[in-house]
């Protein structure tokens, strides 16, 4: 079993940040509080821990995690401003901001670039050891999303060439850079741990996906079960003579002002 | 998109065919490229195994949550809280039943909890990576596709502030 740090700093707050999201987006206003609380508490749990970021495993998950933020943030705010500077009949942003946006967005993955060539995340001169997992399994999704995206695109498109350029290039790029970093490696890290890194990913991602679908037709398979024996509904008692009585009144009501309109 | 009956099937059809062969590339690039046996360390059997069905429970166990979570007096969800709570446990004891016979991810301290841990983390980073695989292409398309403009729809600029016309037909009523 792990540390009770541990447990109660990363793993807790881990667990429960589903049910906090789930809450949050309940109709109930009570549970809607106790889903805030819940995540604020998910969220600040981790800060408030002195972590041993190069001994353990979870530190080094989060320290990942902050070295990621800066680009990623910069991509989804580039993304946001090419999107609503364009001409969008919802929210536009002024004419300038398109350009801006998609400059925010090369330079949040020029920004990943520097941080995989130049000055990859280290804790204490030691790479962190999810960082070639992290961008192995990111390039592979890259060709398979930028490749499905390409060729979506091209068949339910209409006149979409351009958008379909861009999903290829993206796809081809990635694929490029992945066959490079198997071959070549870069400064800090030898091609073995690459190919290492890659294949591993592989493996995981495709456990992934195959573990997530089966879980997902599972709960439709329990749902519809559940369905299937539910009981025919009973049928609903006649109303009562009081509740006739104010089914007259309202029935009324509302037949005597419709008459009215159309005099 | 070609409307007639049938085409739908083969359009997916063809993007399923492009994404396993995108897949089979990549597959065949790691083997072509293994110089000193590292697809061969890494038991990638194992790793799929293991990421499987860790993510099977994490995701019965997320559902389960989601279950609870959106109980309200009227819905009927026992069987569905009970059906996913049981699936999980189910996943768990299968899991730890593979763990004591020695199904263990290489280079990993063999212990039950070290096992999992190592699982989750690495499955934490796969779906990082796999929500900015989507947010870069889906962000960039959408930005792309909402750049185009549309010439004015014609009907707009005619005018309707001219009754003349319709009091004629009222009078005749």
């Amino acid at each position: 079993m792990p540390e009770t740090t541990l447990l109660v700093h990363f793993w807790l707050p881990l667990a429960l940040f589903p049910l906090g999201v789930a809450l949050m987006l309940a109709r109930d206003s009570r549970r809607k509080w106790v889903g805030r609380v819940l995540l604020l508490g998910c969220l600040l749990a981790p800060l408030l821990n002195d972590w041993d970021i190069a001994s353990t495993g979870e530190g080094q998950i989060l320290h990942l995690g902050l070295m990621l933020l800066g680009p990623t943030l910069m991509c989804a705010v580039g993304c946001l401003l090419a999107l609503f500077g364009g001409p969008t009949p919802f929210a536009p942003l002024p004419e300038g901001v398109r350009q801006g946006g998609f400059l925010l967005l090369a330079g949040g993955i020029a920004w990943f670039g520097w941080l995989l060539f130049v000055d990859r995340p280290d804790i204490s001169g030691t790479a962190n050891p999810f960082w070639l997992h992290l961008i192995t399994s990111l390039l592979t999704l890259l060709v398979v999303i930028g490749g499905f995206a390409a060729a979506f695109t091209i068949m339910m498109g209409d006149r979409r060439w351009r958008e379909a350029l861009a999903m290829g290039g993206i796809a081809i790029t990635s694929f490029i850079l992945l066959i490079f970093l198997l071959a070549q490696g870069t400064e800090q890290d030898d091609p073995v741990f690459w190919r290492s890194a890659s294949w591993g990913a592989l493996g995981d991602l495709l456990g992934l996906l195959v573990g997530g679908v089966g879980a997902l037709l599972t709960f439709v398979l329990v749902v519809w079960i559940g369905e299937r024996n539910m009981p025919v509904p009973e049928p609903v008692a006649p109303l009562s003579e009081s509740e006739q009585a104010r089914a007259r009144e309202i029935l009324a009501e509302h037949a005597g002002d419709s008459g009215g309109e159309q005099e | 998109m070609n409307t007639r009956d049938g085409d739908a099937k083969r359009d997916w059809q063809t993007l399923a065919l492009v994404v396993l062969t995108l897949i089979l590339c990549i597959f065949v690039a790691n083997i072509h490229l293994e110089v000193r046996g590292e697809v061969a360390d890494i038991d990638i059997g194992m790793r799929f195994f293991h990421s499987a069905i860790v993510s099977f429970m994490l995701t019965t166990g997320l559902l389960f949550m989601f279950t609870l979570a959106f109980a309200h007096r009227q819905a009927r969800i026992t069987e569905q809280a009970l059906g996913m709570f049981l699936t999980t446990v189910v996943a768990v004891l299968v899991y730890g039943w593979a763990i004591d016979a020695g199904m263990l991810l290489p280079g990993v301290v063999g212990d039950v909890w070290s096992q999992f841990s190592t699982t989750v983390l690495r499955l934490l980073v796969a779906e990082c990576a796999g929500l900015l695989a989507l947010g870069i292409c889906f962000g960039l398309l959408l930005a792309l596709v909402s750049g185009r403009r549309h010439a004015d729809d014609p009907l707009l600029e005619l005018s309707s502030e001219d009754f003349s016309a319709a009091d004629g037909d009222d009078s005749a009523e």
